[in-house]
C-alpha cells in the first residue's frame, strides 16, 4: 500500500508499505509544479510495483527516494 | 455438521416468472434455489442449503397481505428452515416491504431472518427497527457483495448465535442498545482502575484488538505480465457523488470501470472523505488513485496491464472488523477476476 503516514500501516501489520508524499496528495506534490509533480507520482507508483516484486518477511518500508538511479533516469525521460 | 436449512424469498422478477405484468401472481413454493438464490447457495457452500424458494408477485403480497402471509406460514412450517433470507430488494419498494414482512413473519414463528435493501426502501422506513437488513445501493450489480454479507449473517443467526452491533456486522442499525449497564460510565471506569491496581480481574468494555499478523504474499515473479489493480480508501467518487457515498465509516465499497480512461480528471471525479482536506485531490484525483501513472508504466512495459476496475471507499472512521470484512471481500473479487497484485492508496 501507499501511505503518507507510513508508520501507521507499518505498525498495524501491512507488509509492503510505500512512502507517499502527503495525506492530502499521497501520489505527488502540487507544489513542485506540473512536470516534477507528475515525475514524483510516477516514482511513487513505480516503487509500489517494485515492492510487489520484492520478497518480504515482515512489514517493510519502500521509500521512493531510494529508487535506483537507472530507474530514475527512465522516470525523467518519460 | 449438516448444512443449515435456508428458505429464500424472492419476488416474481427475481423468481424468473416475469416483470410488472406478473406482479399479481400468488405466493408459490419451489424446491431448491432460484435466481439470486443460486448465488446465495454458492456463497453458503456446504454450510447452508437453500431447501426451497418462496416466490410471490409484488402486487399480490402488498394487496393481499393476509393471504400471502398465510401461505408463507404454511411454506415455512413445511420447510422447517433454520433461517429465512429475503431479497435483496435494493430500491424496489413493494419488494422491500414484502421482504420486511416475510422477515417479521418468520421471526414471529421463532425463525431468524435476514434481508437486504436500500436504507431508504419503504421496507426499512416501515419496519427497520424490527428486522435485520443489510444495506444496499439501487442496483443488483452488487448482488454478490450484498449476498456475501447476507450469507454471513444468515449463518450466524441460523446457528442460534447473537449478532454483534450493527456497524460491526454490516446491517442497518435498528436503534437498539445491546444491553444496559447498572452503573454510569465514570463509576465503571473507576471500579476497573481500582480492580486493576488491586490485581483483581475485570472485564474491559473497550477491548483493544491487536493488529493481525498477515503472512506476506509472495513476490510477483513476472511483473511484466502481471495484471495490477488499484484501490483507494481516499473517498474517490464520481463528480457530484451520484452514488451518495458517505464521507466516512462506509457501509460498503464501490467499484468503477476505468478500462477506457487514461487518467482520472478533476472534471469527472473528486474526493468525498471527511478525514482530510480534499482540495488537492479534487484538482487531481490521481493523487489517491494513481491511474495516470499506471498508464505510463503499462505503456512502458514495466507492468503487464492495469485491471479494468478500481475499488474505492472513504476509509476514515471505519472500525477494524468492518475494514477487515471489506478487505476480504475485495481480495475475493480481485482473485476471482485474475488480478495478480494490487496497490492500495490510503490517505
Amino acid at each position: 500500500m501507499i501511505s503518507a503516514i507510513y508508520e501507521l500501516p507499518m505498525t498495524t501489520g501491512a507488509n509492503r508499505v510505500v512512502k507517499g508524499a502527503r495525506i492530502e496528495h499521497v501520489c505527488g506534490d502540487p507544489s513542485l509544479g506540473e512536470q516534477k509533480d507528475f515525475e514524483y507520482g510516477l516514482r511513487i507508483t513505480r516503487m509500489a510495483l517494485k515492492a510487489l516484486e520484492t520478497a518480504v518477511d515482515k512489514p517493510t518500508l519502500f521509500d521512493p527516494a531510494d529508487m535506483p538511479p537507472a530507474v530514475r533516469e527512465v522516470v525523467h525521460a518519460s | 455438521m449438516s448444512p443449515l436449512r435456508v428458505v429464500h424469498f424472492v419476488n416474481q422478477y427475481f423468481g424468473g416468472v416475469g416483470g410488472e405484468e406478473q406482479a399479481n401472481i400468488p405466493l408459490e413454493v419451489r424446491d431448491g434455489a432460484v435466481g439470486p438464490g443460486r448465488l446465495l447457495q454458492e456463497i453458503l457452500g456446504d454450510q447452508g442449503a437453500v431447501v426451497s424458494t418462496v416466490v410471490c408477485g409484488d402486487n399480490y403480497f402488498n394487496e393481499r397481505r393476509d393471504a400471502a402471509l398465510a401461505s408463507l406460514g404454511q411454506a415455512l412450517k413445511t420447510a422447517k428452515p433454520s433461517v429465512v433470507v429475503a431479497g435483496p430488494a435494493f430500491d424496489a419498494g413493494r419488494y422491500g416491504l414484502a421482504c420486511a414482512e416475510v422477515c417479521k413473519a418468520a421471526q414471529e414463528m421463532g425463525i431468524p431472518a435476514v434481508t437486504a435493501m436500500h436504507p431508504e426502501n419503504p421496507g426499512i422506513l416501515t419496519h427497520g427497527s424490527e428486522i435485520i437488513a443489510v444495506p444496499t445501493g439501487n442496483s443488483p450489480v452488487e448482488m454478490r457483495s450484498v449476498l456475501q454479507t447476507v450469507a454471513r449473517l444468515a449463518l450466524t443467526l441460523g446457528q442460534g448465535k447473537e449478532l454483534g452491533p450493527a456497524a460491526a456486522e454490516g446491517y442497518l442499525p435498528r436503534g437498539r442498545k445491546l444491553g444496559m449497564r447498572d452503573d454510569p460510565a465514570a463509576k465503571r471506569a473507576v471500579d476497573m482502575v481500582i480492580a486493576k491496581m488491586k490485581g483483581l480481574s475485570f472485564q474491559t468494555e473497550v477491548p483493544i484488538k491487536l493488529p493481525d499478523r498477515v503472512t506476506p504474499a509472495p513476490r510477483l515473479t513476472s511483473l511484466k505480465r502481471a495484471s495490477i489493480a488499484l484501490i483507494t480508501t481516499g473517498g474517490l467518487v464520481r463528480k457530484g457523488n451520484p452514488d451518495k457515498q458517505s464521507s466516512g465509516n462506509p457501509t460498503r465499497y464501490y467499484r468503477h470501470a476505468v478500462s477506457e480512461l487514461e487518467s482520472l480528471r478533476g472534471s469527472d471525479w473528486e474526493a468525498y472523505h471527511g478525514g482530510y482536506f480534499n482540495y488537492y485531490v479534487n484538482s487531481n484525483p490521481n493523487y489517491i488513485l494513481p491511474l495516470s501513472f499506471m498508464r505510463v508504466l503499462e505503456r512502458e512495459g514495466a507492468v503487464g496491464s492495469m485491471h479494468n476496475w478500481i475499488w474505492a471507499m472513504p476509509g476514515v472512521g471505519t472500525p477494524v472488523a468492518k475494514s477487515k470484512r471489506f478487505g476480504e471481500d475485495i481480495a475475493r473479487e480481485l482473485k476471482a477476476e485474475g488480478v495478480d497484485g494490487a496497490i492500495l492508496v490510503a490517505t
